[in-house]
This record gives C-alpha cells, structure tokens and sequence, in this order.
C-alpha cells in the first residue's frame, strides 16, 4: 500500500455509537481498517483536549460519535456535547484548525450501516485532504527537529 | 584587561554592525515592532531602536532562551539513545544595543548557572556572546540601577560600552578581550581618544537605597508581615520574573512522540504556586506573600550572600510589565526606610 | 468621587465592611488596586479613567476571602464580574457591598445584586471598534492563513500565566496547565505549547467571560489574546442568547443546554 492511509481515531459513547459499531461488525458489514476507536461513557465525557491531543499525536481525522438526542443513557450528556461541539467549532474555524477533518454524528446502536458509513465517507474525504501536515508539524517540530 | 578608549563615528557603527553581519556573527538588537521594543535579529543599524529606554524583555534569552533543548533521546528496545546537543553549532551572538543594567544582569545569571556545576549549554551561549552597550541618555521613573551598585554609564558586563558625546560621535571602552577581538578586527574604524568623563554623557538618576542598609534590614525582616502588605495586590503570574534579565529558574520538562522525545528546559518563575509544590500536597510557599519574600531574598540576601552580587540590576522591567504595579523599587526603599 | 469615598469611609466606621477595595496612586503616574481597611486611609482611595484594572479578581484572593465584609468600587466590567462569579456561587451577595461606578465616572451608590444586575444592563458594553476589525479581519482570511496568524500571534508567549493571573473567572484552584499526569498542555512556552494553552483558555471562558480586556492589558508581550474570548462570546450570545455578567443566578452557555439546539454539522 503505497498511497495515503489516513490515521482516523473515533471518540464513541459506550451506549450507542460503540454498540453500534459492534453490530457493524457482528453484521458483517466491512469498512474502513484505518479508524482506531476509542470507548468513553458518554459524549459528555469527550473533552475537547482529547480532540486536539489526537491530532498532535498524528491523527488525521477525527469521529466523534454518541446517542441521538434524547436517546442519551443519561438523559443529557449528548446534549451538553452537542453546545461544547457547536462553541468548539467555532474556536477551530476561527484558529484555524481544520474542522473537515472532525466528524460528528450521531449513531445508534441499531446503526451499524450508518456507522460503517461515517468511517468509509470519513476516510475518503480524509484522503482526500492528505495527512494533517500542519498540525502534526506544529506539534513535533520541537522534539524531531 | 585593562580599558582601551576609542571613539566611533556613527557612520563607521553603521559599518560595523554591517561588518559583524558579513562575519557571520548574529547581531541582536532592540527593534520596535508594533509598537513594543524588543531584542530582534538585525542585519543594519537602520532597523534598530535606538530610543528605548528599556526592551521589554531582557536580553538573557540570547544566552537563556524561554525553551532551550538540553538533549534529544530515543527509546530502544532494551535501551535508550540520548543524542546531546551539539553546542559547538551555537552561533557568535553579538547583543547590540544592550544597556549597561542588560549587561550586568549577564553577571548575576552567569554565576546562577555556572557556580558549583557548570552548565556547559548555557556557558557555550555565553562563550560565544559578545556585548556591545550603549550608556543611557535618559532614564525613566523606573530605572533604579544606581542603588543596585550599576549606573547609566557602567561598564560591568559589557565587553564594549558606546557612550553618545554627540549625535554623530560614540565614545568606545573595550573592556574585555572580547572586545579587543572586535576592536582588533576593525581597528580602521576607531579612533584613539584619551579617557573622557561620562558623567555629563549619561542620565542622572537618583539612589534610592543602598546595599548597606537593604543587607541590615532583610536580616530581621523574614517573619515581618510587611511582605503580607505588600504582596496584598500581585496576581501571581510570572511575568516580574520573565523579563528580569538576572532571573535564572527553570523547569526541566520531557516531550516525547512515540520512541522519540526532548528535554527542554523552560522558564519558571518563583510567583507560580506549582513552583514549590511537593508531591504530597504540601506547600511550603502556600500564600503569594511568601512567594513575594522569596524573590526579594533571593535577589537581595541569599545571592549576595553567595555569589558576592545582588540578582537585581535595576533596569526596572519587572515594575514595568507587572499589571498590578508592584514595584520593587518602590518596596526596596519602603524595606529601607522601615 | 467624594461620595466613593463618603460611603467606603462609612462602611469601615461601622464596621459592615472590613476591606475596601479600590484604586490608589501608583508609581510612575500608574494607578493600582487597593486594600483599605482603616476609614482614615480612605483619603488615598482614587477612581479616574486610568483605573480599568478589573479588581472583581481580588474578591477570590486570601485578604477579601478571610474579611467578614467586603466593599468594592465597581466600575461596569467588575459589577459584570462580581455577577459572573455569583452565577458560578463563588460569593455570596451578603459579603460584597458594590460601590458602583458608571462607565462615565459617577457614582451610582450601593448595589445590591437586583441593581447590580439592573446596572449591568443599562451600562454600554459590546465590543471596541478595533477588537471587531481584527476579528472580521482574521475571519476573511482563509484557513491556512488564519492558522499561520494564531501560531505567529501566539508565538512571543512567555506563558508567565499573566491572562489567567489577572482573570476574575480564572480561579481554579489547580489549573489545567498544572495538572502533569496526563500532562494536558505542554509546559514550555514553544509554538505548539502556546496554541495549545490558548485554544484551552479560550474554550474554558467561552460563554462565562465578561469581555472586560484584563487579558490583553496585562499581557507583557501583548498577544491580542482577548479577541479569542470576545468572538466567542459574541458567538454564544447569537447561537444560545446567553450572555455572562447580566445576572447573579445564571447558568452559563456551557453548563447549559436546550434540546432544541441548533447545529448543522453533525451528521
């Protein structure tokens, strides 16, 4: 494999977007190797730091996945993370960090199409940025150089 | 060494700086940019500040810079690789422009990193600066550096200190052999002058303490509320101890990327409440007035005590950024006369 | 300004108040906060237009914390500031006697929190003209360019912490630059490390900072750093209609949520 394999970590919920990504799998359904997942609790728990942190360790795009609203196991954790999401935005746009390469959404455990979806529509369109040069280049310059 | 006397024409400083450019030295200088003086690459005197009292920040990251690499390492299987840095790679600095209270304040961080162990990266930096004054024509309310034993003319520090007769003639002392490598270098563009008194050259300002009384007064002071008194209204950030050119504390920190990684040494500041932290929790600066007291100490006995020199040279930087006005000279002479 | 003095002197005398906090004279024709605790120090009390230290920060420090009362000359961001810090129940409205202070100069008597709040509303606020240049203009740029900008603009950092020392609402007692296990934001004041730290600071004042520009001021290598926090804020107060400093039981923007919030990104 010569050509670009996009490092894609996934930030889930364990209730929704996790067990749907097991029922992806438990259907047989095939998607993309280059996402690596990683299982929280809840949205709410999903600090923007960990966003960023994932980039500075060399991710080149980025899911963030949980419940539909008013699906949340608890009650409203994906609604908190849905205002941080929306104001985090807002701060990257205007920093500069490239939010086509962070992915939202909202999956289901029922979803495993849907999630096999986000992953394979994701890694096109990270391959089609190429690697987060910028970022990861911010980020190392100082130890590599 | 003993004092050459020259004197420059602004033009031949013009060529000399120009010069020390085409010998592939680094010539730093203050340049105002946005508004904010500070020391800036330069490849002219074109481009330098000539009017600044003081930058705003001191010139010590030249030989202390805010994050300076100490080694780069890589972790093996069974080993780890550490790669020292190459300090013989370290450029010929030149401080151009440098005020004589930046110059002392070389002296005081010197002895801080080479007293007991030497610190062979920040002696490489230091091996290889070379500091050319300028005497100070005006002074701001500020300056305090003639009650720290400096002066607007002093020549401490520098390896070559221009003192302005007129707008179009400086007045040269090469002190050091530094200097006389520079002065030999271009000794076309000096001229001999026999020895002349700066006094009339350079700013007047006023002592407002002495080294006596300050010395008397801190040995009874440590457990004095005064510190509870004047501390009352610093906000606790590091900015006093970032720009003081006579500053030298830092914190080691490792960054790593997969198997490779970094040690850099970063600034710190005594101000920061982290700085004194111990791991169970305890805090044995726990309240900014503490914090306070140290600094004062540190500067004006226990480095005294030590290193025969206070670690203040009074160029006033710390009162000029602090945002909530603590100003040192103000609380030194408030100790004095107390 | 002798009736700022009249009520500070009288609080102290009866005893209601045991600190004052206020301006006086500074060095080199500065102006800087101030502790009074004896009326007859009150002569030394100034307010003038150089007097934009945001002094609410204070309220948080050991001298006002162990005082049983607390008087405090308030301009409009510091009435914004002591609202904030009693929406996040940081004071009590018991303890703080506002001594408010128009943002023309006039004294506008003692406050308690209703009219702190009334005064909060009816004070001008919003942003400089500049402040909304600089971000119209960042905002034009493209992404690579703004990118460039914020890493060139945060590179003279020192992280000497001066923006957070001076922020009211930075008054974590641990902050998350001092935490090291995980190390969130790297220690040293190289490019990356000042992104970082900034992008932090900004998105932890989003929706709770008063736009009072103690940040900048006090910043010593005058990072326009504030404009990070005021586009946010401006942001909050369009997408939520929440905005901090107008009320003394509030919520702020992040702590909240409607579900009905807008967004039309997430997939």
């Amino acid at each position: 494999m010569s050509e670009f394999q996009p490092k894609i970590v996934a930030f889930v919920c364990n209730w929704c977007t996790y067990a749907g990504a097991d029922l992806t799998g438990t259907s047989r359904i095939k998607y993309s190797p280059n996402v690596r997942i990683v299982r929280f609790p809840c949205t709410g728990r999903i600090d923007y730091m960990l966003l960023t942190k994932a980039f500075a360790s060399g991710a080149d795009g980025i899911i963030v996945s949980g419940c539909h609203p008013n699906d949340c196991h608890y009650t409203s954790g994906n609604f908190y993370a849905r205002r941080r999401w929306i104001v985090f935005k807002k701060l990257c746009d205007f920093m500069g960090i490239d939010t086509r390469r962070i992915v939202f959404s909202w999956v289901s455990a029922a979803e495993g199409s849907k999630w096999a979806d986000i992953v394979n529509t994701t890694n096109e369109e990270i391959i089609k940025l190429g690697p987060y040069d910028s970022y990861h280049k911010l980020s190392t310059q100082d130890i590599l150089e | 060494m003993e004092i050459i006397n020259k004197i420059l024409d602004k033009s031949s400083l013009t060529v000399l700086v120009e010069k020390l450019n085409a010998s592939g030295k680094e010539v730093y200088a203050p340049v105002n940019k946005k508004g904010i003086t500070e020391f800036e690459k330069v490849a002219n005197l074109q481009e330098m500040d000539f009017d600044c009292i003081a930058t705003k920040q001191s010139a010590k990251s030249l030989v202390f810079p805010k994050v300076e690499k100490l080694m780069n390492f890589e972790k093996t299987f069974d080993d780890v690789i550490v790669k020292n840095v190459d300090i013989t790679a370290f450029p010929e600095v030149i401080a151009f422009g440098t005020r004589p209270c930046d110059a002392a304040g070389f002296i005081p961080l010197d002895a801080i990193f080479t007293t007991d162990n030497v610190d062979e990266i920040f002696k490489a930096r230091m091996d290889k600066l070379t500091i050319i004054s300028i005497s100070c024509k005006k002074a701001d309310d500020f300056c305090f550096c003639t009650s720290v034993n400096g002066g607007p003319g002093n020549t401490s520090g520098s390896d070559i200190l221009l003192t302005e007769m007129s707008p179009n003639e400086y007045y040269a002392e090469i002190i050091t052999e530094k200097g006389k490598s520079i002065l030999d270098a271009n000794a076309a563009l000096f001229k001999d002058s026999a020895v002349v008194d700066k006094t009339p050259l350079v700013a007047k300002i006023e002592q407002q303490f002495t080294e006596e009384v300050i010395n008397e007064k801190l040995k009874t002071l440590f457990e004095s509320d005064i510190w509870d008194t004047q501390a009352m209204r610093c906000v606790g950030c590091g900015a006093c101890a970032f720009v003081c050119p006579a500053c030298g504390c830092f914190d080691i920190q490792d960054e790593t990327k997969g198997k490779d990684g970094v040690r850099h040494r970063c600034w710190d500041s005594c101000g920061f409440k982290l700085f004194t932290l111990h791991t169970s929790g305890h805090n044995p600066r726990e309240k900014q007035a503490q914090r306070w007291r140290q600094r004062i100490y540190h500067k004006f006995s226990y480095q005294p005590e030590q290193q025969k020199q206070f670690g203040c040279v009074g160029c006033g930087r710390c009162s000029r950024a602090c945002p909530s006005d603590m100003n040192i000279a103000e609380h030194l002479t408030q100790i004095a006369k107390g | 300004m002798e009736e700022i003095k009249k009520i500070a002197r009288e609080l102290l005398a009866e005893n209601k108040v045991q600190v004052v906090l206020g301006f006086e004279k500074g060095t080199a024709n500065k102006v800087r906060p101030a502790f009074f605790t004896k009326a007859e120090d009150i002569d030394k009390l100034i307010y003038n237009e150089a007097c934009i230290h945001n002094i609410a920060l204070y309220l948080k420090k050991d001298t006002c914390q162990h005082a049983k009362g607390v008087a405090i000359t308030a301009t409009p961001n510091v009435v914004r500031s002591i609202l904030q810090l009693s929406a996040e129940n940081q004071i009590t409205e018991e303890k703080i006697h506002i001594i408010g202070i128009t943002h023309e100069g006039k004294c506008a008597g003692i406050l308690d929190f209703k009219a702190a709040e009334e005064f909060s509303k009816t004070q001008p606020k919003g942003l400089k003209p500049e402040d909304k240049a600089l971000i119209e203009k960042i905002q034009a740029m493209s992404l690579e360019e703004r990118f460039d900008y914020w890493v060139e603009a945060f590179s003279p950092c020192i992280k000497c912490y001066a923006c957070r020392a001076s922020c009211p609402m930075c008054y974590c007692g641990k902050c998350n630059v001092e935490t090291n296990n995980p190390q969130w934001i790297p220690v040293a004041s190289h490019k990356y490390g000042n992104v970082e730290w900034h992008m932090m600071r900004a998105m932890h004042l989003a929706g709770r900072c008063i736009n009072c520009g103690e940040c900048n001021r006090s910043c010593p290598v005058d990072i326009p750093l504030n404009i990070l926090s005021y586009m946010l804020s401006d942001f909050v107060l369009d997408e939520f209609d929440s905005e901090a400093g107008l009320n003394s039981v509030f919520t702020s923007a992040l702590s909240a949520y409607t579900v009905v919030d807008k967004e039309n990104f997430i997939k």
